[in-house]
């Protein structure tokens, strides 16, 4: 019975993997979505099943009896890689590569990563692989003909994984590691808060010919929620109005614009570099990409 | 407030600053090692390594935004050989250090990240910095 089943799974594993050199149709095609967040890709491969017609698919004897641990996808267990660190609901998913799999039961489901990624779907995880498992409360949709994973919405602290199939659909919430803390310890702060003449050294390309640099504009540097922050008035743009200045160095920040409280970007091609005397930032430059500097801040106050 | 109606970075550093007058970046098309990415290692100076193969100015007359980045490292190739690249180019063939950014094709004639480690390299030299303390202030700004 045991050889039976293996003669069965090496059979479908040589038709899953027919030579790939002619077109070919697949009732279950295979697909990648990826989503980098913050320098965190995560990278889900697999291969979408389709309805096809049937009444039903969760429960159902032919296609995914209830207590079946079953890969959200087809054919080859369905595969998460992660460049970093990163967190699934709360429970740590170490970098790596791992196969997929759901226990599905009428109502709490069992999400599974296994480290042993080339598995084919009838096989199962391996129970002595290092797995990371949690339940999860599955939603009922209406959802796609094609079995679909996808990242629905995208933060700048992580995402949504949601794998969609029939009438169930699953979303796992992404955390990812920061990049780079935005945090700034607070003994560190008062060497920089206060307010600065802010100049630009040029016009920007848009300006007239021989047209000078826009009026000095005025940076008021605070420390608040362990975070050093800029307002600038006026800012080159509305949504530059707020800064998070995010410490690479001795005195240098990245400018990090924060928009309803949040960071959304971070511009790491400039740098804004503080010179001190007597403990007291005395103004800063901004410098670009080529390390030219594009602008100048003088304390005020 | 959607996020398509922001300004991007890259169009902030262009607008206001004039830097790249089309708004397009010259950063190499092969892509960059930005914070958290990459090998951070650095080559060792060979020794007796000089700047005779440092593109002349006369090779510079339709770059001139990248002249003072070329007198810069001319005058202390031996710690500029010190210094690895972080904008990619440092996987091409032949390459060794940032010093390579500024000899045969003379990629730093266009690409603001060899530029700026060139200039950020000669300014903390002249600081008094050390071959180390530049290294990790290169990895800081751009590793």
């Amino acid at each position: 019975m045991k050889t039976a089943f293996r003669g069965l799974t090496t059979l479908a594993a040589l038709v899953s993997l027919a030579p790939s050199a002619r077109a070919q149709v697949r009732a279950s095609e295979t697909a990648s979505v990826s989503q980098t967040v913050d320098g965190t890709t995560l990278t889900v491969d697999y291969s979408r099943p389709r309805i096809r017609g049937r009444a039903q698919v969760y429960g159902s004897e032919k296609v995914i009896p209830w207590g079946e641990v079953w890969t959200p996808g087809a054919n080859w267990a369905t595969t998460l890689e992660v460049n970093k660190d990163v967190t699934v609901n709360g429970h740590l998913l170490p970098k790596g590569k791992y196969s997929v799999w759901m226990k599905v039961e009428q109502r709490e489901w069992t999400v599974v990563f296994d480290t042993t990624v080339r598995l084919f779907h009838t096989q199962h995880p391996i129970a002595d692989s290092a797995l990371v498992h949690f339940p999860v409360t599955p939603e009922n949709v209406k959802g796609p003909e094609v079995l679909t994973w996808s990242f629905p919405d995208v933060s700048t602290t992580g995402t949504t994984l949601r794998m969609a199939w029939a009438d169930r659909a699953v979303s796992l919430a992404i955390g990812v590691q920061p990049s780079t803390p935005i945090t700034l310890a607070a003994d560190l702060a008062p060497r920089y808060t206060g307010e600065y003449s802010f100049q630009w050294t040029s016009a920007g390309p848009d300006a007239p010919a021989g047209a000078g640099p826009p009026p000095p504009s005025v940076w008021k540097v605070t420390y608040a929620q362990d975070m050093l922050l800029a307002d600038w008035g006026p800012p080159p743009f509305p949504e530059w109005s707020h800064l998070v200045l995010i410490k690479i160095g001795d005195d240098w920040f990245y400018p990090g614009a924060m928009l309803d409280g949040e960071l959304f970007d971070v511009a790491n091609d400039l740098v804004i570099e503080f010179s001190l005397a007597g403990g007291k930032a005395t103004g800063f430059e901004v410098r670009g990409e080529n390390d030219e500097i594009i602008g100048r801040g003088t304390r005020t106050k | 407030m959607k996020l398509s109606t922001l300004v991007s970075r890259r169009h902030f550093v262009a607008a206001c600053c004039g830097i790249v007058a089309t708004g397009v970046s010259s950063r190499p098309l092969w892509g960059t090692v930005r914070p958290g990415g990459g090998d951070p290692g650095h080559p060792t100076p060979r020794p007796g390594i000089t700047a005779a193969n440092v593109l002349p100015d006369a090779d510079l007359v339709d770059y001139p935004g990248s002249k003072s980045a070329f007198e810069a490292i001319r005058a202390i190739p031996q710690v500029v050989d010190g210094i690895r690249c972080n904008c990619g180019c440092a996987e091409l063939p032949g390459f060794y250090s940032l010093l390579s950014c500024y000899e045969g094709a003379g990629m730093a004639r266009i690409c603001e990240i060899c530029q700026g480690q060139g200039r950020l390299t000669a300014r903390l030299h002249k600081a008094g910095k050390t071959l180390d303390e530049i290294r990790t202030a290169i990895d800081a700004r751009y590793g």
